[in-house]
């Protein structure tokens, strides 16, 4: 446990009371004497409080080395009342008996003498004079490296000279020959070809990708394939995704009732689109954050201000508003705190950071930069062809679900009425149906006010509409999650449920028949009991099971209205400041919403440079320009250590989300400043620094482990060779595509949903998981398209360490997992993947199994087989198709319906169970 | 969060039970020797047993319970109606509450102006040596008292399903932190060599808190729940696709580790000797998965005992397709077979227990529905001798007010409600806590949820500050920044 924090106790006046009367009586007499500060009380600081309460720590955000800091008081309140020891925290906390509150704290074992604690208390009785020239540090200083300027270190002269490409290798090599070690050589080409795909595009090469980089002889092939690559449209996939990891990017707001945001992925969109264009580092931030405040803000500038609407949203019912509200500004002050600063800010949200100098004040000064936003959906025209989508869909759902209602209330009635009234339940029901297709007519034809005031209830009830739009109806309603352009396009598209509706409608034989029951039960339900005979068998054994049925149905009935959430028209999810009835911020003691402390205004944290505002009060536009201005010491260090940890597997600060006291420090410091200040210096072209890191030597190296540097560096911390790691969830996927040849390269738009094992569905929260596979060619894109729904992610994301949506996550796990092989071996998504590069090898190799073997090997891992590996293939092949020659049917059942005879069967099947295995590989789901 | 966490906790680690851990040493060395790569560079095996994050680890000190069920009954079962019998409601029922009570707290769906006490329609019978009072809705889990510790003052500080829920299974209302059973495994790793160390069993209609129940958070994914099920696939990929029996799968795996070894002989990174044990352990999965669903073994007497066989009365609450007195029933039964076997922790999750309306029908078919298989499970381990050794827990993320909401609900409650806990070292035939004559508030002996997780723990042998992992520059824990162990608890 903590001590309590400073400032807080509520037997406060008794104690004091009791504390008065208790120093009267035993300090020692020296009361009336004149205190000097300087002279008798800042050492008594310096020697028992200022360790905790100084320039490194602020515990509780009290410091008590610096005069203005001192008197401003800690999280809660002042601590000093110059002229009232008695009024002073400070005062009673020295004199306290209480373990949970004395200072300095019960374990340390020290308490203040009698002579020191009449000093203390003479000093504040006499006003607390504290010379500014008694200061012991000037305030907010700290030594910590991160908080100091970026250094332009120069580039080391090295004695590898002939290693160095550029100036990363002569900042690696000097520490290396500091350490007396040689790095790893260069990479083999294909290898390095794997490797450099994977890092920049996420995709492997194609068979003639490495034909022809092999075959390229000019001194520059790497450099030009390393441009071709960076102006590739599967760039921005690669590196957007990084970045979404940071934006907690989801498609869906999270919590119990987890509702869809069908239309998140602009937001995604606008990353990878950002990455592609290279947009600068700091303009990249400052969109994000401040979009809707640039002068030339367009629907792009908008759109980037999504990325503070990836936060997750609680809208179950009963909550307290104003609490999840300040979940969401939380977030949104922690998120950007570790992505652009790679600063905990979030630790000071209760109590001031324990480790570095930021006080729960300054967390909710920076809190305060957010506190006027205002979530606001943008509609979007969309195209044409969105428009038309939208249309369909809701017509075709609209349908759907009236035609499940109907048969909903056969089913029910059956059970109330019998079988014998079957056909006068089907002519009721029928009636019922019109009653929507007349009250859909009259909604058109009086619009929504008149609608809504002349047609009787019994005719609005049957009006089947999405609940979005049915909550819209009344006059004056706020439509809260949908935009306004969503239910105009209902209304313009209530032609097409119309016809719909009517063509259904057009007897009530077409009406039953199109209910999903077979043909035959039908007609027998339409017929009177004396006409059914034999039929009636039929009508009996359907009422045994109506109860299952209506279960059933009713089921489908919830998944429809869940679904509906995911029809909404085209529209942007962005924040605005709000103008007028703006809200105060409060220092919100212990993180509790409901206990406001003192007011502050939005500010920056003083240990980092000054902001500079361009108005009275600075605004998050001032905020943005603050990150991005090059002086802070942060935004360019954080930005080139991410990119760095991408590209080798472990940043130079290996806790790339802190960068505080209590994060690693780096393993090359001035190669961390070099490359923050090219950043900056190269216009925060990102694709640039990129470009630069990974034409350096240094990069080029071989993954392969060095036993003699095992036990001296285990964690490759002096870079003396190349990472070698797992690749992330979504490239796991990406990769089996892309070797496979089933891949659709599109770039952008809606989320797809690849098929799921039912499974899945049953743990969602009332099974209500909506998960409309997508068709082919769309389920073969790649991973990053994936529908991310928070409460319920694709479940190879997650075995394989993508990050939950929910936080701001800036360093991915790499697990291995029994999951993740069965996944790769089993799942039938994965399985497809094998079976198409089994045939697909099958009908390019020629007939020679080693040049079958060569084919598989170089299209999944980038290279040829080494006899022994080629001979462990051959033989598998050889086994299999034995085993498959004589199991036919096992045959067929892997290799498809259309391989043909039993033996091309039996061919196909042992080529794809080898397909499998070489898919399987630890190689093949490894960037080397 | 550091991306080799694994790797660097495996080598932090003292390792005194390899052969016990991941494919075990004989059978990738038997493997690897096939291709003459056993030598003096290639000992893939050792170092995938090294590096296995899931080898057995000694607690802090003496453990009293090593696998845990926690029969987490989701949405806030009706403490009044179940545990904690306040005969003043009847009394009360339909007036008012003081208005000094009602002045501070805040309800989801209640109008305080109109609210109202709810009298409670079920009957208190003492029960066991203590005669400790249990609903009639419960009489099975009564006949356990003996055996059972109940917690009548658990308090919880949210309001909300799901935030409640994260409190209950991570320590705090905050997305992105491992759960009990991750952390049980990080901190003990699993004593099974065929199935993994943390399961999760679900029933009724799917909790609202859904994967973040059993989330490894900011842990790898090693430590993830993984949902099992006593129908079709009993985990996730686990079948052989069409067309791949046993054999072949075997022949795969068995090219498959040859070729790694090859590839592990040149590049030396024992993270692809972990990847070749982690093929063995999925291919051990496969069988012994299906054995674990096979009920085929159990007596009928068994079966019965835990009603597995009873009907589900028509209609069900809210009727979803997996709300079945069979799959509960079932799930119990697994839970024996998964302990049995070595399992480290099961969750055994039911929903829904939010009757904010049709309390008296809905809390009733919920009670039959867990009831009788819960008490089975109980004595089941109890005549195996596993009780002893596994810590059954039943609880939620809240409980239910006193109040009525609309005619025939409760709103949700999280300032007094019951859990219970029964074997593994706590304390039988014993009622921890005491609430207000209504049910309000803790009068004595409030426990925090961090304090239950916190005894939960101790009962492992783990101290529940010293399990910790730097994580966004805080060393962080279940018990957050809460937990004192309740002592009274223990035996």
């Amino acid at each position: 446990m903590t001590s309590k924090p400073f400032g807080r106790c509520n037997r406060w006046w008794l104690s004091c009371l009791a504390l008065t009367a208790w120093a009267c009586c035993c300090l020692p007499a020296i009361a009336a004497a004149p205190m000097d500060f300087g002279r008798d009380v800042a050492p008594i600081f310096a020697a028992h409080c200022t360790s905790c309460h100084g320039g490194e720590k602020q515990e509780s955000g009290l410091r008590l080395d610096h005069r203005t800091a001192a008197m401003q008081g800690g999280d809660s309140g002042p601590a000093i009342v110059a002229g009232a020891s008695g009024k002073s925290e400070l005062w009673h906390r020295i004199t306290s008996d209480d373990a949970d509150e004395q200072m300095p704290p019960a374990k340390e074992g020290t308490r203040l003498s009698g002579e020191q604690l009449a000093k203390i208390k003479t000093w504040i009785d006499q006003g607390a004079i504290w010379p500014e020239s008694a200061d012991t540090s000037s305030p907010s200083k700290s030594s910590h490296w991160a908080y100091q300027p970026i250094s332009r270190p120069a580039v080391p002269k090295v004695r590898s000279a002939a290693w160095t490409r550029t100036p990363i290798d002569a900042f690696i090599a000097q520490r290396l020959e500091r350490e007396n070690i040689a790095p790893s050589p260069d990479a083999p080409r294909e290898v390095l070809l794997r490797r450099v795909f994977l890092d920049l595009v996420g995709l492997l090469p194609t068979a003639d990708e490495r034909q022809a980089f092999l075959a390229d002889t000019r001194p520059d092939t790497y450099e030009r394939l390393v441009d071709r690559l960076l102006a590739s449209p599967h760039f921005g996939e690669r590196w957007g995704r990084h970045w979404l990891d940071l934006a907690r990017y989801g498609d869906s707001n999270g919590y119990e009732l987890d509702i869809v945001r069908p239309n998140a992925w602009r937001y995604r969109d606008w990353v990878v689109d950002a990455f592609n264009r290279d947009l600068p580092y700091d303009r990249f931030i400052t969109e994000q954050i401040a979009g809707d405040l640039l002068p030339d803000a367009g629907l792009r500038e908008l759109a980037a201000t999504g990325f503070h609407r990836m936060t997750i949203k609680n809208t179950e019912s009963g909550i307290n508003e104003e609490d999840y509200r300040n979940r969401e500004m939380i977030d949104r002050v922690n998120t950007t705190s570790a992505a652009v600063l790679g600063l905990t800010m979030g630790c000071a949200q209760c109590h001031s950071h324990k480790y570095d100098p930021i006080s729960q004040q300054e967390y909710y000064r920076f809190y305060a930069f957010f506190n006027n936003v205002e979530e606001v959906e943008i509609d979007l025209p969309g195209t044409p062809a969105e428009q038309a989508t939208f249309r369909e869909g809701l017509a075709a759902h609209i349908d759907l679900r009236y035609t499940v209602q109907g048969h909903l209330r056969l089913v029910e009635e059956l059970i109330k009425q019998g079988p014998a009234k079957s056909r006068a339940v089907l002519e009721a029901t029928y009636e019922a149906a019109k009653l929507q297709l007349e009250s859909q007519r009259k909604l058109q034809e009086l619009g929504l006010d008149r609608w809504y005031k002349e047609v009787p209830p019994k005719l609005k009830n049957a009006l089947r509409a999405p609940d979005w739009v049915t909550s819209s109806l009344k006059p004056g309603a706020k439509t809260k999650s949908y935009t306004k352009k969503s239910v105009e396009l209902y209304f313009s598209s209530l032609d097409l449920h119309n016809q719909r509706l009517a063509d259904r409608l057009g007897s009530l034989e077409r009406f039953a028949h199109r209910l999903d029951e077979p043909a035959e039960l039908i007609d027998a339900l339409l017929l009177e009991p004396a006409a059914r005979k034999g039929a009636q068998q039929l009508i009996d054994d359907y009422c045994q099971g109506l109860a299952a049925k209506q279960d059933e149905l009713k089921q489908r009935l919830r998944m429809l209205a869940v679904e509906e959430r995911y029809l909404p028209s085209p529209h942007l999810l962005t924040l605005k400041e709000n103008t007028t009835g703006r809200r105060a911020t409060h220092v919100l003691l212990r993180g509790d919403f409901k206990q406001l402390g003192p007011a502050v205004e939005p500010a920056t944290p003083a240990v980092l440079p000054a902001l500079t505002k361009r108005g009275k009060q600075p605004d998050r536009l001032d905020l943005a320009r603050w990150l991005t201005d090059g002086k802070n010491p942060l935004t360019a260090r954080v930005a080139a250590n991410h990119i760095w940890a991408h590209l080798f597997g472990r940043g130079i600060v290996s806790t790339v989300d802190d960068f505080g006291v209590k994060g690693e420090r780096p393993s090359h410091p001035e190669l961390l400043d070099w490359l923050a200040g090219e950043l900056v210096r190269g216009s925060w072209s990102r694709k640039a620094l990129i470009r630069q890191i990974v034409l350096s030597s240094a990069y080029r190296q071989a993954s392969r482990f060095r036993s003699e540097l095992e036990a001296r560096d285990p964690l490759n911390t002096l870079v003396a060779r190349q990472g070698r790691f797992r690749v992330e969830a979504e490239i796991a996927r990406d990769v089996f595509l892309s070797a496979s040849g089933l891949l659709d390269r599109t770039v952008g738009g809606p989320t797809i949903y690849p098929a799921i094992s039912d499974a899945v569905r049953d743990i969602a929260y009332k099974y209500q998981l909506v998960w409309p596979t997508s068709p082919a060619p769309v389920c073969y894109r790649r991973g990053m398209y994936i529908h991310f729904r928070r409460s319920n992610p694709y479940p190879s994301l997650m075995m394989f360490d993508a990050p939950e949506g929910t936080v701001c996550t800036a360093q991915r796990n790499r697990s291995n997992t029994p999951l993740q092989a069965l996944a790769t071996l089993n799942d039938p998504v994965f399985v497809e993947n094998a079976q198409a590069l089994g045939r697909r090898v099958l009908a390019e190799a020629s007939a020679d199994a080693h040049q079958r073997v060569r084919m598989m090997f170089v299209d999944c891992l980038g290279r040829e087989p080494s006899s022994a590996e080629a001979a462990v293939l051959a033989e598998l092949a050889e086994a299999e198709l034995k085993a498959y020659l004589a199991e036919p049917q096992k045959a067929a059942q892997l290799a498809g319906p259309q391989a043909g005879t039993n033996a091309q069967a039996a061919e196909q099947a042992a080529w794809i169970a080898v397909a499998r295995a070489v898919m399987n590989l630890d190689e093949f789901l490894t960037r080397e | 969060m550091d991306p080799n966490f694994d790797s660097r906790q495996a080598c932090r680690r003292s390792f005194l039970a390899t052969s016990a851990s991941g494919l075990g040493s004989l059978a990738l060395a038997s493997l690897l020797g096939a291709d003459g790569l056993l030598g003096s560079n290639a000992s893939a095996a050792q170092s995938a047993d090294d590096r296995n994050p899931l080898a057995p680890k000694p607690p802090h000190f003496a453990p009293r319970a090593k696998s845990a069920i926690f029969i987490f009954l989701e949405g806030g079962p009706s403490q009044v109606e179940l545990f904690d019998p306040k005969p003043l409601l009847n009394e009360k029922n339909g007036q008012k509450m003081p208005d000094s009570i009602l002045k501070d707290v805040e309800f989801a769906f209640i109008d305080k102006k109109e609210a109202v006490l709810k009298g409670t329609g079920v009957k208190f019978q003492r029960a066991g040596r203590a005669g400790i009072e249990y609903s009639n809705l419960v009489p099975h889990i009564a006949s356990c008292a003996d055996d059972i510790c109940l917690v009548r003052t658990m308090v919880s500080d949210q309001f909300n399903h799901h935030p409640g829920q994260l409190l209950l299974h991570t320590g705090k209302a905050e997305f992105g932190r491992p759960t009990i059973g991750s952390w049980l495994l990080y901190g003990l790793g699993s004593a099974s060599q065929n199935l993994p160390g943390y399961v999760v069993l679900n029933s009724g209609r799917g909790a609202s808190g859904s994967t973040s129940n059993w989330s490894s958070g900011f842990l790898p994914s090693t430590y993830q729940g993984v949902p099992f099920r006593a129908v079709g696939d009993p985990v996730l990929n686990l079948a052989n696709p069409a067309g791949i029996d046993d054999r072949h799968q075997r022949r795969a795996l068995d090219a498959i580790a040859r070729l790694n070894g090859q590839r592990y002989s040149w590049v030396h990174d024992p993270e692809i000797a972990s990847r070749i044990s982690q093929y063995e352990l999925a291919f051990r999965m496969q069988s012994s998965a299906p054995e674990l669903v096979d009920l085929a073994g159990e007596s009928q007497q068994t079966l019965d005992q835990y009603g597995v066989d009873r009907p589900t009365p028509h209609p069900a609450p809210d009727m979803q397709p997996g709300d079945t007195y069979r799959r509960f029933a079932t799930n119990c039964l697994l839970a024996r077979r998964m302990v049995e076997r070595g399992v480290r922790f099961v969750s055994l999750i039911h929903a829904s227990w939010d009757q904010h309306a049709s309390l008296k029908h809905d809390l009733e078919w919920n009670a039959r529905a867990v009831d009788q298989p819960v008490a089975a499970l109980i004595k089941d381990l109890k005549q195996r001798g596993l009780l002893d050794e596994t810590l059954v827990i039943w609880g939620s993320e809240f409980g239910r007010t006193p109040l009525g909401q609309g005619n025939d609900g409760r709103d949700h409650h999280p300032h007094a409600f019951s859990m219970w806990m029964a074997g593994g070292g706590v304390k039988g035939g014993y009622v921890h806590g005491q609430t207000d004559d209504i049910g309000w508030a803790p009068v004595r002996d409030a426990v925090p949820v961090n304090d239950f997780q916190a005894t939960l723990l101790h009962l492992f042998g783990l101290d529940h500050k010293r399990l910790n992992v730097n994580f966004k520059g805080l060393p962080t824990r279940l018990t957050n920044l809460g937990g004192n162990v309740v002592r009274e608890l223990l035996a």
